[in-house]
């Protein structure tokens, strides 16, 4: 089980790369996590977590078109790979046996 | 207003600088992103400022390229692969690698020895605790020359206590004098060495104390301090304060305080103190502040932060003050401050206390050490470039795999530090077993202390990284030039560049070496000149034996007589010195009074057998004679040279008078003796009077029979038993004689020490290059022995290269050694010329020595059969 294991912000990444689906790159990621959490993350944080979850193989990536926004600079779009969809899943259920595990009184108050 | 700001130019070139170039352009792309839609909401400033501080955080692992211009930060393969490999060409080529690790550790044992020695002669007397505020006065008599010397270390007896009465900067002063003195306890006797010395001795000097108070040992008259080695001589393990020892003079001296063994590296060489106030001449001088009577060393401690020249200068006006009943004396005193520091190096002083080291010596060697590692250096720069040929592949495959070339020539270097830590463990061992040799030699305690000598390990290293990095520079400069297209092609040949840089080396190496056999030539023929010279009196087959103590001195007579009824004995004299070294002198003028005809002269004083033992010649006149009544204060014999001086002839001389300045009463010449050499051959042959004096004899001269040599000197033994309860100490007079050139003799044997070693070192650079070049002309000797080449004809061509070296280094060699030989022989008022056959002689050894060490290289070249050399083309 902890061979998948995640952090916690990592994670979070992943997710986000998964609801913007194909529009996941950098400054989007941390816009959506803005909007979202409420969090500000730096363009350093964020992307040494993007490198690092691709060469885990959790992630994979791809240039778009060069645009005249952004110095004619191409984006790099990150996708989840079936590895990293499975990782997140088996994350999700060791989440879900953890809270089902909780004893009905703890949060009946 | 520019519509679109564009972002800070510095930082992002930073950025693109540091970021890995996969990641550059969306990261880029996303920053700018950023930084455009910044400058909308929050305006142009705080975007730029924004995408700084974005660009700093971005500046971590993950996102920064590697730094190696391969890849990689790993380079432990990489490391591993240059042990490898180097380990592998060091067992490939072990004839080199020998050399090699051999001629460094050679150049690095002398190099360790000589700076053990150094590193000694430099901590004499740091071991007090004030040691860095602790002087002592010399002076200068100006034209008073002694031996050469118009400086000496003595000074009057009231000066310590006048120099802390008159300077509020001088804290504590104390006295000193030398004695070696007979101790007597029970039954027992002993016969040590001591010094004299007054109460605020231990004030200046702090030897730490084992029994006793350092504050009032040496209060008393009749007090002594013993050393804890005499102590447990004399008395055992118990304390010995309040014991008392039988002093020579009869008087029981009360022990008040056992003190700590010295270290070695100590002037003062002693084991026992005793109180100056019982110093009899100490206590005339002082009672009667004679300022005039210089026999006492005055040493002191001056307050912290004193300037000890303002004090020097302050000295002149002192001694005006008390100088009092001195001033009919010739001779103006000036008195000298000096570290204690310096002393052991000081030798142009008379007179002066302790062991003496050689600042010659010491800078002497210290540049031998130099040339002898700079040699075996050379060697190895020699052989790794020769080498570098067969490596010449590997260089050329590292290349194309994409070393760059600092990498290679680090790890050049680095192979030449290792090799260098190979040859320092050698040299470490071979120093061991040779630092007994060397301090004997030397006559030093030195040691190899890798624990105790802190400086000896941090030393050791950067000698090694020094000595790798010199030695491996310039073959790691050569061999990360080659190029890798012609290496792989293998059109590499050994007519490259490098060779005239190495055949300049070798030229280097043969220069040092020939100047060193030249030195050696000279100094051994310099040496044997003085062993062989006509001295003027006998000084074989006579056995000297110094007079200690009053009853001996009351029964001369007797024991002469007793010695003289064997047949062994040939003759005795009494003498107060031996006429090896004439030390005592005064000063006479001609009988008219006139200052300027004063004539500083020597003197000894002797008995009626004394010309006689000594094979002494007379010129004119007569000898000494015991029926003369008169003969004993008026009559003296002068030599040659005083005759001279004094203007007349040898004959002229018999029956003139002169006076002398502390006697009153005219002296007659009854006699004039031939010139003998009573100083060592530095100096001139000097003014001498020899006057009649059987009551003051210091010195019993014992001719003998060369046979039975044992049986006679037990005889001498028993007579001199009966008489003396000092132990019995004889010398031979050729014996004392080499004692005054013991300082040449030392320096001739460590010159032959280093040449052997310095023409062992480039003769095996010698051999290794030509090994080298011998392999490498294999085929060229293949093809001359097909085309009918004779053997002699073959070895002649490989050998003549060298030797044109060996010839260059002779050339340069003659100069340099001319010119340091002419210095050392200045040195001496009788001395050898150099001759030619000196220069031909060093120049052609060395040739044949080169010539040995090609031939066995290029013989078995010239033998090989040329279908082997040939036949794999």
């Amino acid at each position: 089980m902890s061979k998948h294991h995640l952090g916690e912000f990592e994670e979070i990444v992943m997710l986000t790369v998964a609801i913007l689906y194909d529009e996941a790159y950098g400054i989007a990621i941390i816009d959506e996590m803005e909007e979202r959490l409420g969090r500000k993350v730096s363009i350093g944080a964020l992307q040494t977590v993007l490198r690092r979850l691709e060469k885990k193989g959790y992630l994979s990536s791809r240039f778009g078109e060069a645009t005249k926004m952004r110095g004619g600079k191409r984006k790099r779009y990150f996708t989840l790979t079936s590895y990293g969809k499975k990782v997140l899943t088996a994350v999700k259920e060791q989440r879900v046996g953890l809270w089902n595990a909780i004893p009905k009184l703890v949060f009946n108050e | 207003m520019n519509k679109n700001p564009s972002p800070p130019k510095l930082p992002l070139r930073f950025f693109r600088w540091y970021c890995h170039p996969d990641y550059r352009e969306d990261i880029e792309g996303d920053l700018l992103e950023r930084f455009e839609r910044r400058v909308q909401e929050k305006g142009a400033n705080a975007a730029k400022w924004l995408f700084f501080t974005d660009v700093i955080r971005l500046f971590r692992p993950g996102i920064i390229r590697s730094w190696e211009p391969g890849q990689s930060f790993n380079n432990y393969s990489m490391f591993k692969n240059y042990f490898k490999i180097t380990w592998r060409s060091l067992l490939k080529q072990k004839l080199y690698t020998f050399i090699n690790i051999g001629g460094l550790a050679v150049g690095l044992t002398c190099f360790i020895l000589i700076f053990l020695y150094v590193q000694h002669e430099l901590s004499y007397d740091r071991f007090y605790e004030n040691a860095d505020r602790i002087y002592r006065i010399y002076q200068k008599q100006e034209g008073n020359f002694h031996l050469g010397s118009d400086y000496f270390t003595l000074s009057p007896a009231p000066l310590a206590t006048t120099l802390t009465k008159e300077f509020p900067e001088v804290t504590h002063a104390t006295s000193i004098a030398e004695e070696t003195a007979l101790l007597g306890h029970e039954e027992n006797h002993y016969w040590e060495k001591g010094l004299w010395a007054d109460a605020s001795f231990f004030e200046v000097f702090t030897y730490p104390f084992v029994y006793g108070n350092p504050k009032t040992a040496l209060v008393k008259p009749e007090s002594i301090v013993l050393t804890a080695s005499l102590s447990q001589k004399i008395f055992g393990a118990r304390n010995p304060v309040g014991q008392s020892l039988i002093f020579q003079n009869g008087d029981p001296y009360t022990v008040t305080g056992v003190i700590k063994d010295p270290p070695v590296n100590t002037s003062f060489k002693f084991s026992f103190i005793s109180c100056l106030l019982s110093h009899k001449r100490y206590m005339w001088a002082f009672k009667n502040a004679r300022w005039g009577s210089n026999s006492f060393h005055a040493f002191f401690t001056m307050a912290e932060h004193a300037d000890p020249l303002q004090l020097q200068n302050k000295l002149p006006a002192m001694y005006e003050k008390y100088k009092g009943n001195n001033k009919n004396y010739p001779f103006r005193d000036t008195y000298f401050v000096q570290p204690l520091s310096e002393i052991h190096l000081e030798t142009k002083a008379n007179f002066d206390i302790g062991l003496k080291g050689n600042a010659k010596y010491l800078s002497l060697l210290s540049l031998i050490a130099v040339v002898v590692l700079l040699l075996a250096c050379v060697n190895y720069m020699n052989l790794a470039v020769a080498c570098s040929i067969k490596r010449a592949r590997e260089i050329g495959l590292r290349k194309v795999i994409g070393a760059v070339r600092w990498q290679l020539i680090g790890q050049f270097i680095g192979e030449s530090v290792l090799i260098a830590c190979l040859g320092l463990l050698l040299a470490i061992g071979l120093t061991y077993f040779l630092t007994p040799v060397f301090g004997h030699l030397l006559e030093r305690p030195i040691e190899l202390n890798l624990i105790e000598n802190t400086l000896l390990i941090p030393g050791l290293v950067v000698l090694v990284v020094v000595v790798g990095i010199l030695s491996g520079s310039y073959p790691a400069f050569f061999m990360s030039s080659l190029r890798p297209v012609q290496v792989l092609k293998g059109k590499i040949n050994g007519r490259f560049s490098g060779m005239k840089i190495q055949s300049w080396l070798i030229v280097g190496q043969y220069a040092m070496a020939i100047v060193l056999v030249i030195s050696s030539l000279v100094i051994y023929q310099q040496f044997r000149f003085i062993q062989q010279k006509e001295l003027g009196y006998n000084k074989e087959h006579i056995v000297t034996i110094p007079i200690r103590g009053n009853r001996l001195r009351e029964n001369l007579e007797v024991i002469k007589n007793e010695w003289l009824s064997n047949t062994q004995i040939l003759g005795v004299a009494t003498s107060t010195q031996l006429p090896t070294n004439i030390r005592s002198s005064t000063i006479i003028n001609d009988h008219d009074d006139r200052k300027e005809n004063d004539l500083s002269i020597y003197e000894t004083g002797v008995d009626y057998d004394y010309l006689e033992v000594f094979n002494m010649e007379l010129i004119a006149g007569r000898n000494f004679s015991s029926d003369s009544k008169t003969d004993p204060t008026y009559r003296h014999i002068i030599n040659e040279t005083a005759a001279k001086a004094l203007g007349w002839t040898p004959e002229e001389a018999i029956g003139n008078q002169f006076v002398e300045a502390s006697n009153k009463g005219a002296k007659t010449v009854i006699g004039v003796v031939k010139d003998f050499h009573m100083h060592s051959m530095h100096m001139a042959i000097a003014p001498l009077m020899i006057r009649l004096n059987t009551s003051h004899s210091g010195f019993l001269s014992v001719k003998i029979q060369p046979d039975n040599l044992s049986e006679t000197l037990a005889i001498l033994e028993t007579s001199f038993k009966k008489y003396s309860p000092y132990p019995f100490e004889y010398k031979f007079l050729d014996e004392q004689f080499d004692q005054l050139y013991k300082a040449e003799l030392r320096l001739g044997e460590m010159f032959v020490f280093f040449t052997v070693i310095s023409i062992l070192i480039a003769s095996m650079g010698l051999f290794g290059l030509a090994a080298f070049t011998a392999g490498q002309r294999t085929k060229e000797i293949g093809i001359r022995k097909v085309l009918g080449a004779s053997v002699q004809g073959i070895v002649g061509i490989l050998a003549k290269d060298f030797l044109k070296m060996v010839l260059a280094g002779f050339l340069l060699a003659i100069p340099v050694a001319w010119y340091f030989m002419h210095q050392w022989l200045a040195d001496f008022a009788y001395r050898i010329e150099m001759e030619w056959w000196m220069f031909a002689m060093a120049g052609f050894a060395a040739m044949v020595i080169a010539l040995f060490t090609i031939s066995s290289q290029s013989i078995k070249a010239a033998l090989t059969n040329p279908v082997d050399s040939l036949k794999n083309e």
